[in-house]
């Protein structure tokens, strides 16, 4: 699974502590799903997505095989 | 349990307390040969634990957050396997050597205390692979 959480940060000019206050996490829990290292909650995706102003299947890429 | 990057530092020289605990159970000379080093090892671990915590801006409280939770529920898990694993293979052997209660209850504290210890480190370290 791919994310692209680094890109839409990048686009609203935020940081991973930023993001990772705004939603309410550690900085290396937003840094392990950025590498793909860790599968977050439907709750945490949800309020990742809602954060940076887009949608659950925009913020993450599957891999469909 | 809350455990952060900063709390490994302690939580070893702890470890290592309890370690020579142990041996000290075994060998009251080897304990006499291991006191200094790990002492010292001990209050230098417990001072880069402090720079790290401090650092980290976790010195007075860590913060928990789902993933942490996990990871604690995943090395608790694990531990408590190995440890009933441990148990039973390690209860012939003292039945053989004769060893007493306390070399017995310190053996499998430090064992769990260790196995806690290393799949904790594993799983925050490591991450889980997305499939």
């Amino acid at each position: 699974m791919k994310t692209r959480i680094k890109e839409l940060r990048a686009r609203y000019n935020l940081t991973q502590e930023d993001l990772a206050k705004k939603v309410g996490v550690r900085r290396e829990t937003i840094l392990f799903i950025e590498k793909g290292k860790y599968n977050p909650s439907l709750q945490l995706a949800h309020d990742i997505a809602k954060t940076l102003q887009t949608t659950i299947d925009d913020l993450f890429i599957f891999n469909e095989q | 349990m809350k455990i952060s990057r900063s709390s490994y530092f302690m939580l070893i020289a702890l470890l290592l307390l309890i370690l020579f605990m142990t041996i000290n159970q075994y060998s009251i000379e080897i304990s006499r040969q291991l006191f200094l080093p790990f002492i010292i090892i001990a209050i230098i671990l417990s001072i880069i634990g402090s720079i790290v915590a401090i650092k980290d801006k976790e010195f007075i409280r860590i913060i928990p957050d789902e993933r942490t939770k996990k990871i604690d529920r995943y090395a608790g898990y694990y531990s408590w396997w190995s440890t009933l694993l441990f148990i039973s293979v390690f209860g012939f052997i003292a039945d053989i050597k004769g060893l007493t209660i306390h070399q017995i209850i310190l053996t499998i504290f430090t064992e769990m205390y260790l196995t806690f210890l290393i799949f904790h480190m594993y799983f925050y370290f490591k991450g889980e692979e997305s499939s």
